[in-house]
């Protein structure tokens, strides 16, 4: 009976979320009287907003349930990985937000492919970059969508079919209705509430476990492996140095995150969402990689060991075995703020993109209303694809999102990093920076990747498409010959 | 290269509060220190009226 009336209330929290989300989706309707205002909100999103926004598209229940899982395992090394997401949002804020803010402005970009095409003058990089986010965004999605249909399954106690197709609904209703006007005014109410989940979650663990000091010793009585950095060269060690960069760093070239931070009102809002963002990019993945790796002694008490356990099912175990039903409900919550937060970023973002740089200039003819009607059918389109292969989950949560983020930062580095710092960049340069940033990275992954080398094709992949764009813009600039 | 660095952090070295003195200077120390700098941006944009 108890178990009935648990799940009528998951049931109930996530007919409510639906609900609220409909709301913002319909208020977001209201507010888009142009192309622009769907695509990049009219570039009117102020700092705060925006600041909460980004740390909510950066992330997801891809790290509340995937990583923090893994982290189960690979202990508290794993919150090097996070800190390092601080470093990055004042990266991205502080450097490269006020010179992208104005050149999305000027050149009136509307999406990231659109940017490279104008400021190279170049139509073989839109069309080059719209087909490697349309293709490679895929994997990423589906990460977000396996993790929501796990955490609805295990603790709601439903089939994980039926909690991926929840999340495709609930995607379909507000990205549908009101593009980035209502995605960004919902990821700000989303990022508040998961948030507020995860530290929860954070300080109860430790509680759990009688204390900070303490839960690190119940650990280390554990495995004193979990409390120490892993030796180096080993496969763990490969891990924790891989994602910290691929993660922190290759988060400065993911198309979805440059459409954030490019879109600001003003500099004061630039500097306004700099600290809100970077205080949520420390906290968050701060406590959800603590409570990943002080879930492994606290399930030890309840005869659990999470080394025999996959690692996308920890976390919804572990809150549903040791937590109090108000703090499972609202984990649950969280997650599906996480979850749809990531996912309607991605959608609003590839949905753009096939729309406006692939589709719409094969036909001239495409009126604004007729491009806005198409970009919302194939959001629709988009998320039933991406809960179909999520429903057959092609890897882990955090190897499918570790692959997207590692080529389209090898990818993007190149083009974006010239574009911004470099006055000689040209086309050709940008072209060749893409190229052979996503050759090589691509090559690396299938021959050289760990546990191969312990070296992730990230670094590789940057450090290719960096020199090459550099190299073959100053070779081939007017000046040089 | 591997023998050399292996041994180093293999033995953990534990700070006050029970992890890795590797972890906390790694990790922990660069992200509080990115946070202080995004104040100390954003405390000056203010002072200098940025707008």
């Amino acid at each position: 009976m108890s178990e009935l009336m648990d799940s009528a209330l998951y049931i109930a929290v996530i007919a409510l979320y639906m609900a609220a989300l409909a709301g913002v989706g319909w208020l977001g309707k209201k507010k888009v009287r142009s192309i622009s205002d769907w695509y990049v909100g009219g570039f009117k999103i102020g700092g705060i907003v925006m600041g909460v926004a980004f740390f909510a598209t950066y992330f997801s229940a891809v790290l509340m349930i995937g990583f923090a899982g893994s982290a189960s395992k690979w202990g508290m090394s794993a919150t090097v990985i996070g800190m390092w997401h601080a470093v990055s949002a004042v990266i991205a804020f502080a450097v490269l937000a006020p010179r992208l803010s104005k050149a999305f402005r000027a050149l009136n970009a509307m999406t990231f492919s659109e940017f490279l095409s104008l400021k190279y003058g170049s139509k073989t990089l839109r069309y080059a970059s719209a087909i490697i986010i349309a293709i490679f965004i895929i994997p990423y999605t589906v990460s977000a969508f396996i993790a929501m249909g796990s955490a609805i399954s295990t603790i709601v106690g439903t089939p994980f079919w039926m909690g991926v197709l929840v999340a495709g609904a609930i995607i379909a209703i507000y990205v549908f209705s009101g593009g980035l006007f209502s995605a960004t005014l919902a990821e700000f109410i989303q990022g508040i509430v998961m948030t507020i989940a995860v530290v929860s979650v954070w300080i109860f663990s430790y509680t759990l476990l009688g204390g900070f000091v303490q839960a690190h010793e119940a650990m280390a009585a554990i495995d004193i492996r979990s409390v120490a950095f892993p030796a180096f060269g080993t496969n763990t060690w490969s891990i924790i140095i891989g994602l910290t960069a691929v993660m922190g760093f290759g988060m400065l070239a993911q198309p979805q995150m440059v459409l954030r931070y490019a879109t600001i009102s003003s500099r004061m809002n630039i500097k306004r969402a700099l600290l809100i963002a970077t205080f949520g990019s420390l906290l968050f993945p701060l406590a959800a990689y603590s409570y990943g790796a002080l879930s492994r002694p606290i399930l030890a008490s309840f005869g659990i060991d999470v080394m025999v356990l996959k690692d996308d099912l920890i976390v919804p175990l572990f809150v549903k075995t040791a937590f109090p039903p108000w703090l499972s409900v609202l984990f649950l919550a969280g997650i599906m703020c996480a979850a749809t937060s990531t996912i309607d970023a991605l959608i609003h973002m590839t949905a753009g993109t096939l729309t406006r740089d692939l589709v719409r200039p094969a036909s001239k003819t495409m009126s604004d209303k007729t491009q806005l009607r198409m970009t919302k059918v194939i959001s629709l389109i988009l998320s039933l694809g991406c809960c179909i292969i999520a429903i057959y989950p092609p890897g882990l949560i955090y190897q499918l999102t570790a692959y997207t983020w590692q080529v389209l930062a090898s990818s993007f580095m190149g083009p974006l990093i010239m574009a911004l710092f470099y006055r000689s960049a040209n086309k050709y340069g940008a072209l060749a920076g893409m190229v052979v940033g996503f050759a090589s990275a691509q090559l690396w992954y299938f021959f050289l990747a760990p546990p191969i080398t312990p070296i992730y094709p990230f670094f590789p992949g940057v450090a290719f498409s960096l020199i090459s764009a550099y190299l073959v813009s100053r070779l081939s600039s007017p000046k040089q010959a | 290269m591997l023998d050399v660095l292996g041994p180093i952090v293999q033995a953990p070295n534990l700070s006050p509060i029970g992890i890795d003195w590797w972890i906390v200077l790694g990790g922990w120390v660069p992200g509080f220190l990115g946070l202080a700098l995004a104040f100390l941006i954003w405390a000056k944009s203010r002072g200098d009226g940025d707008e």
